[in-house]
C-alpha cells in the first residue's frame, strides 16, 4: 500500500552528493515529492529532506540504498504520524477588485498566513503549515483574484529523539585522528 | 605524532617532503603497494607521466591500447590479487572510455582504483578542451567518486579512493584530478586506510542473528546453499568447506563464485542459474531452508523470483545491507563479512549426514550427464564442440588454471565444464556481461598469478570487441594463452533468437577475419584447429608455450547451451532441450 514518506538523510556536505542520492529515486523511476536540503546543527553535516509517495517495502529498500553511500552517515524514514513536518509557502495575490481587500485580510488572519506587502491592488502573503493546508488556503485566495505560489519542500523532525544526536557525541572522536579531516570537502 | 587508528597509536612510516601534485600520486600509488597499473597517456595527465620517469624502477605502467581495455586489466587483476587494480588515464575521451569498466566493476564487486587527468581548476565548467564531467558521468556506476582541485587534498583523497575500493563490498572508484593539483607543491605525508566516520565498511554479526541462523540449518531436512562472490572476496573458503561438510549441504557456486570450492568436492552440486545445472535449478523447489552466502540473487539465478524456492526459509549471509530483503525476503538475515558469520557460525552447526537428500542431486546430475554433459564433452564425431574444448583443457591443467571468458555461449561452456580445483581460478563479466572483458582482463590476471596458467576464452564475437589489446599483450610478453572458439556467430543471441524467435536470424552471424594472421600481425603465435584430432596437440602446444599462444578452434556453428531456464520462467522450469 502507498503512503506517504519522509526520509532523512544525514551526510558528509559535499558537492555532487545531491546527484547520488536521487539517482536512487530516478533509478527506480520513484517521483521525488519534495525535497529539501539544509545545514544542521552540527557544522559539516547536511540534512536532506525527501518525501515521497510508496509502499513502505519500497522506502526501505532505497533507505538502505541511500544508506550505502559513503558519504552518508545514516538515512532512516518515518511515516507522516511519527513527524511533526512544515513546509512554506508565498502567495501573490494580483486583487480583482479593491472592495475585497477588508474580507482578504480577515482571511489572511483567520489563516494565520502573514501580509509581506500589501497595497490596493497587489498583496504577498506567507503561510506555513502542512501541505494539505496551504493548497486549501490556496483554493481560498482564488475567489480574490490571480494568485502565484510558491512552496517550499518539507522539513521534519520526529517526534521522539533523533539518532544524530547519538552520534554528535561521539564525532570529536575524529580529532584524535590527524589523518582524517573534513576540511577537503570545502 | 601520528597516530594511525587501525593500528591503535602504532606508528606507520610517514614520508615527509615538499614534491608536486602528480609526484604525490605515485607516492601514493607505492606506499598503497601498486607494482602496476594499467593506462594511456593525454594531454591532462602529463605531468603524473612525467613523474611515473622516476619511478619507473617500482612502478610497472602498462601501455593499453584502449581504456576499456585498462580498466578490465584492471579488473582481473584485483580479482586474483584481492586488491585494488588501478588506471591512469587522461580527461575526456580517456575518462570516458572507462565507463564500461567501471560499470562491470561495479556489478561484480570488483576493486579498482581509476585516475583521470582533468582540465585546470580554472577552466572547469568552460567546456575547455577534452573536459568532461567526468565525476557526474560516472556517478551512477561508481561506489565511490572524488574530484581534486588541490594538491594538499591528494594523500587524504588517494588514501580513501584504496580504503574505500577494498573495503565492505568492495567496488570501483574514480578520482578526477585537475592539471593544477598536479603541478601544485604540497608537504607529502601518507596515511593508509584513513578513518571515514561516515563509512562502515564491515558491519559486525549479531550473536542472535546467529543462534537463529545455526538454529534454522539444525532443523532443515533439506538445506541447500549457494556460495556466491562474498565468499571468494572475504577468502572464506575453508569456512564455507568445513561448514557443508559439517552439516552436508548441497551446495551451488554462483558463477560469480565459481572455484571457490572445488567442482569436485562431494558437496558441490554445480551452479544455479539460467544455463546452471539441472539439480541446483530443479532442487530449488524442494529445499526447506535456502543459505545464500555473499551473493545477491541476481535474476539469472533466480528465473522468476515468485517462483524461486518459495516454500523455503532464507538464510542470507551478505556484507551489504542494501542486498538483504532487496530480491529475496529473509528468514534470518545475517549482516555481516562471510568468513567472519561463518567462523561463528559453525561451532553451533550439528553434524548431519544426508544422503537421500544428496542422492536427489546425483539423480539429477546422473540425467544431465546423459543428455547434455556427455554430448557437449565426449561427441564421437560432427564439428568440434566447446565443451570438449574446455573439458581437455581442464584435464590438461588439472583444473588449476585460471580461466578467464568473456561472454557468451562460451562463458558459460567455461563455467560448465571446467573442473576447478583451485581457488581464485575464474575471472569473469557475470552482472554487466561485457563483451570484450576477457582479453584484457587475462593480462590483467595474469600480472596478479605469474606462476600460474592463465587462459582466456573468447567468442570469436567477443574478441573483436577489445582484440586490440593483443597489442598490449605483445608488448608486455606475458604468456596469456588464448583460445577462441569460433562458431562465425553471436552464439549465444542466435540462441535466443533460435529458441524464442522462431529462427529469425537477425544480425548475429558474423563475417570474420582471419584471427592468426591478426595475432601474427602482433607476433602471437597463433594455430587454427579445425579437426578433432588436432586438438590435443594443438594444446599441448599452447600449454607449453612460455609465450603468448592463440588457438583458434572452429567449433559447431550452432550448437545451443543446455540446460536452460527460460528468461521469466521458474528455475524448477528448466529446460534439458
Ligand atoms: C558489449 C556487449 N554487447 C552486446 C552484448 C549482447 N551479447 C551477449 S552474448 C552475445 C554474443 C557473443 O558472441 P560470441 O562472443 O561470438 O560468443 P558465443 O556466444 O558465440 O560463444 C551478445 C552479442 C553483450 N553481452 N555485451
Amino acid at each position: 500500500m502507498e503512503k506517504r514518506f519522509t526520509i532523512s538523510v544525514y551526510t558528509e556536505n559535499i558537492v555532487g552528493l545531491l546527484l547520488r542520492i536521487t539517482a536512487v529515486f530516478t533509478r527506480r523511476h520513484i517521483n521525488i515529492e519534495s525535497l529539501t536540503v539544509s545545514e544542521t546543527e552540527r557544522r559539516g553535516i547536511s540534512r536532506f529532506t525527501i518525501v515521497v509517495r510508496q509502499s513502505e517495502d519500497m522506502v526501505n529498500k532505497v533507505t538502505k540504498q541511500i544508506n550505502r553511500i559513503v558519504e552518508v552517515i545514516f538515512a532512516e524514514y518515518h511515516s507522516d504520524a511519527d513527524l511533526i513536518s512544515s513546509q512554506l509557502a508565498l502567495f501573490k495575490v494580483d486583487i480583482a477588485k479593491e472592495e475585497y481587500l477588508p474580507s482578504l485580510e480577515v482571511l489572511a488572519r483567520q489563516a494565520n498566513a502573514r501580509i509581506l506587502i500589501h497595497n490596493n491592488r497587489r498583496m504577498v502573503l506567507e503561510k506555513t503549515g502542512t501541505r494539505d493546508s496551504l493548497e486549501a488556503f490556496l483554493r481560498d485566495l482564488e475567489a480574490y483574484g490571480e494568485v502565484e505560489y510558491v512552496r517550499s519542500g518539507r522539513i521534519a523532525v520526529t517526534s521522539s529523539s533523533s539518532r544524530l544526536s547519538e552520534i554528535i557525541p561521539k564525532l570529536p572522536e575524529l580529532n584524535r585522528y590527524p589523518n582524517y579531516s573534513m576540511d577537503h570537502h570545502n | 605524532m601520528n597516530i594511525d587508528p587501525k593500528t591503535n597509536g602504532v606508528l606507520t612510516p610517514a614520508t615527509t617532503n615538499r614534491i608536486s601534485g602528480a609526484e604525490a600520486i605515485v607516492r601514493c600509488l607505492i606506499e598503497e603497494g601498486v607494482d602496476v597499473l594499467f593506462g594511456y597517456p593525454g594531454g591532462a595527465i602529463m605531468p603524473v607521466y612525467d613523474a611515473l620517469y622516476d619511478y619507473q624502477d617500482q612502478i610497472n605502467h602498462v601501455l593499453v591500447r584502449h581504456e576499456q581495455g585498462a580498466s578490465h586489466a584492471a579488473e582481473g587483476y584485483a580479482r586474483i590479487k584481492k586488491k585494488p587494480g588501478v588506471c591512469l588515464v587522461t580527461s575526456g575521451p580517456g575518462a570516458t572510455n572507462l565507463v564500461t569498466g567501471l560499470a562491470d566493476a561495479l556489478m561484480d564487486s570488483t576493486p579498482i582504483v581509476c585516475i583521470s587527468g582533468q582540465v585546470p581548476r580554472d577552466l572547469l565548467g568552460t567546456d575547455a578542451f577534452q573536459e568532461t564531467d567526468v565525476v557526474g558521468v560516472t556517478m551512477p556506476v561508481t561506489k565511490w567518486s572524488y574530484q581534486i582541485t588541490k594538491a594538499a587534498e591528494i594523500p587524504i583523497v588517494m588514501a580513501k579512493a584504496f580504503y574505500i575500493a577494498n573495503t565492505g563490498r568492495p567496488g570501483p572508484v574514480m578520482i578526477d584530478l585537475t592539471k593544477n593539483a598536479q603541478f601544485e607543491m604540497l608537504d607529502f605525508e601518507y596515511h593508509r586506510a584513513p578513518r571515514i566516520f561516515s563509512y562502515w565498511p564491515t558491519p559486525k554479526a549479531k550473536a542472535e542473528d546467529i543462534e537463529a541462523a545455526a538454529k534454522l540449518i539444525n532443523e532443515a531436512k533439506k538445506p541447500y546453499l549457494l556460495c556466491g562472490h562474498g565468499v571468494l572476496i572475504s577468502g572464506a573458503q575453508a569456512e564455507l568447506t568445513e561448514l557443508i561438510e559439517k552439516a552436508s549441504i548441497p551446495t551451488a557456486c554462483t558463477l560469480q563464485g565459481l572455484s571457490a570450492i572445488p567442482t569436485d568436492h562431494p558437496m558441490c552440486v554445480g551452479m544455479p542459474g539460467m544455463h546452471g545445472n539441472y539439480g541446483p535449478n530443479l532442487l530449488s523447489s524442494e529445499c526447506d531452508v535456502l543459505i545464500a552466502v555473499g551473493m545477491r540473487f541476481d535474476d539469472r539465478i533466480t528465473g522468476r523470483v515468485d517462483k524461486f524456492a518459495p516454500q523455503a526459509k532464507v538464510l542470507h549471509i551478505e556484507i551489504d545491507p542494501a542486498e538483504i530483503d532487496k530480491i529475496m525476503k529473509t528468514t534470518v538475515a545475517i549482516n555481516a563479512d562471510a568468513k567472519e558469520a561463518l567462523k561463528r557460525l559453525i561451532p553451533l552447526v550439528e553434524q548431519r549426514e544426508r544422503p537421500a537428500w544428496l542422492a536427489q542431486y546425483a539423480e539429477c546430475a546422473a540425467i544431465e550427464k546423459e543428455k547434455i554433459i556427455d554430448r557437449d564433452t565426449l561427441p564421437k564425431e560432427g564439428a568440434i564442440k566447446m565443451g570438449e574444448v574446455v573439458k581437455l583443457l581442464s584435464d590438461k591443467t588439472e583444473g588449476k588454471a585460471v580461466i578467464v571468458p568473456d561472454v557468451g555461449q562460451h562463458q558459460m561452456a567455461a563455467a560448465r565444464y571446467y573442473n576447478y580445483t583451485e581457488t581464485d581460478g575464474w575471472a569473469t563479466s557475470g552482472g554487466l556481461g561485457t563483451m570484450g572483458y576477457a582479453l584484457p582482463a587475462a593480462l590483467g590476471c595474469k600480472f596478479a598469478a605469474p606462476n600460474r596458467e592463465v587462459v582466456a576464452i573468447i567468442g570469436d564475437g567477443s574478441f573483436q570487441m577489445n582484440l586490440q589489446e593483443l597489442g598490449t599483450i605483445m608488448q608486455t610478453g606475458l604468456p596469456v594463452k588464448i583460445i577462441i572458439l569460433n562458431n562465425n556467430f553471436l552464439g549465444m543471441v542466435r540462441q535466443w533468437q533460435q529458441l524464442f524467435f522462431d529462427r529469425r536470424y537477425s544480425s548475429v552471424e558474423l563475417q570474420n577475419p582471419d584471427f592468426c594472421k591478426i595475432a601474427e600481425g602482433f607476433s602471437i603465435k597463433a594455430v587454427r584447429v579445425s579437426e578433432r584430432t588436432d586438438l590435443d596437440g594443438v594444446m599441448q602446444q599452447m600449454l607449453d608455450s612460455k609465450e603468448p599462444f592463440l588457438m583458434e578452434v572452429m567449433v559447431e556453428k550452432e550448437e545451443n547451451v543446455f540446460p536452460m531456464v527460460p528468461s521469466g520462467a521458474g528455475v524448477a522450469e528448466v529446460r534439458l532441450e
